[in-house]
């Protein structure tokens, strides 16, 4: 059971940014006698490049720095999530995005100056940013895939919710739901203006008014899926949803050993805001600073999401708990 | 916002899920510009039929203490909070006036004469 999933682990923060660095390594080869020697590997304002390097070095650099940095940023995150198994596969997917980033903008940058006999021609860039994107993206969905989640069954609690924790009173025929907002409104406002500063920047530097556009809703969006959670408690489980629908977070009732309300510094206790988690298993969305709502699971990870009136959510949930416990006894 | 239904109770669930609503706004948990929980959340939540809860709100809706709208949700209007504390008063005296006897002809000869002095 282990050994698959740690050859899954290395496969997507060592192995899988390697494979990009070959491939970025062998495409640039494929047309590597078409570059002209040196090559532009830098560009100014007004798409002017204005920084040059040798040909080897010029198809070295993205081969090697690729990886590099995609190992580097996997590992950082695998050993931040190891203990929140439903981040792990945010370090999969950042180390393909970054690695198929750099090594996509890196192809593109040089297959622009083909055919040319002076690099300073190569002018063409705004083709570069959409193919880091897209490779990007592609690598990233590439290394959440290869990535273990959750190991089924291993999160269910076996103890019964302990008779201190808060509760709501259910009478038999009873059912019922609670639903809450997780937001930040600095982080909203925030994921606005990130949308202006693109627009603005691309368009100063001369980019198509499409083209910056485009980067600015894919900034803007992705800013806000990480500022608005949607929080639900009710018949199977607790779900916490971004309100683009991604990303999204769910605990099974039967995974439930007890929820709390904690009060949460964002700061101090995860190093900051967004979807977080600290090194003794604790994780989860922090977006301001008060009470949350803690959920420990039973694989002993602790999932945390700060949100508006915590007590009747926690309450709920533990109520609810342990009736998933009576109905299916185990 | 906590929404309760009691699946034994001869009250249909709607008019139960439009309750609950009324009693969160009316205690100050819900505000007004709050969106509610969607109907297909709130369907799943409860594991009631989506149409149950559709019909829930509408009925809020036609009291005036939300507003539906395509693609923004349940909306809770600005004016919701009096009306959804009057509308509990008008079901608690309902109910009064049931025990002690009235026909609704008389209870609402009462409410009329109360409204118009």
């Amino acid at each position: 059971m282990t050994r698959p999933r740690n050859v899954r682990i290395v496969g997507a923060i060592v192995a899988l940014p390697t494979v990009v660095g070959i491939a970025t390594w062998l495409t640039i080869g494929s047309f590597a006698q078409e570059l002209p020697d040196p090559v532009a590997t830098h560009w100014g304002a007004g798409s002017a490049p204005n920084g040059f390097s040798s040909r080897m070095t010029g198809m070295l650099f993205p081969s090697l720095f690729a990886p590099i940095v995609g190992i580097v940023m996997g590992v950082v995150l695998w050993a931040a999530f190891r203990r929140a198994p439903q981040l792990r596969r945010w370090a999969g997917a950042m180390s393909g995005f970054l690695s198929g980033m750099i090594g996509g903008i890196g192809v593109a940058s040089l297959w622009i100056q083909r055919g040319l006999t002076d690099a300073r021609q190569a002018t063409d860039t705004g083709v570069m940013i959409s193919v880091g994107l897209a490779v990007g993206v592609v690598a990233a969905l590439a290394g959440a895939a290869v990535m273990p989640g959750e190991a089924p069954g291993s999160v269910l609690a076996h103890e019964p919710v302990p008779g201190d924790a808060p509760r709501v009173t259910l009478a038999e025929g009873e059912r019922a739901a609670w639903s809450g907002w997780s937001t930040s409104t600095p982080l909203v406002l925030g994921s606005l203006g990130a949308m202006v500063v693109p627009l603005v920047v691309l368009v100063l530097v001369g980019s198509s008014i499409g083209f910056a556009l485009g980067v600015a809703v894919f900034v803007g969006l992705l800013m806000l899926t990480m500022s608005a959670f949607r929080v639900t408690v009710g018949a199977n489980a607790l779900w916490v949803r971004s309100v683009v629908g991604f990303p999204r977070f769910h605990t099974d009732l039967d995974q439930v050993v007890e929820a709390r309300v904690v009060d949460v510094a964002p700061l101090r206790d995860f190093g900051g805001w967004g979807i977080r988690g600290d090194r003794h298993g604790r994780y989860g969305v922090v977006l301001r600073k008060g009470p949350a709502l803690e959920v420990r699971r039973g694989d002993g990870s602790r999932f945390v999401v700060t949100v508006d009136d915590a007590a009747q959510a926690a309450a709920l949930l533990n109520t609810l708990a342990d009736r998933a416990r009576t109905a299916q006894p185990r | 916002m906590l929404i309760r239904i009691d699946v034994t109770s001869s009250v249909p669930i709607f008019a139960q899920i439009a309750a609950s609503v009324r009693r969160a706004i009316a205690d100050g948990d819900l505000a007004p510009g709050d969106r509610l929980a969607s109907a297909r959340d709130l369907a799943e939540s409860l594991d009631v039929n989506l149409h149950t809860v559709l019909r829930g709100y509408q009925e809020l809706r036609d009291e005036g203490i939300i507003e539906l709208r395509r693609g923004r949700g349940a909306v809770v209007t600005t004016r919701a909070k009096g009306r959804a504390a009057a509308l509990l008063a008008l079901t608690a005296y309902i109910e009064e006036a049931r025990r002690a006897g009235l026909t609704a002809d008389e209870a609402t000869r009462l409410v009329r004469e109360g409204m118009n002095s």
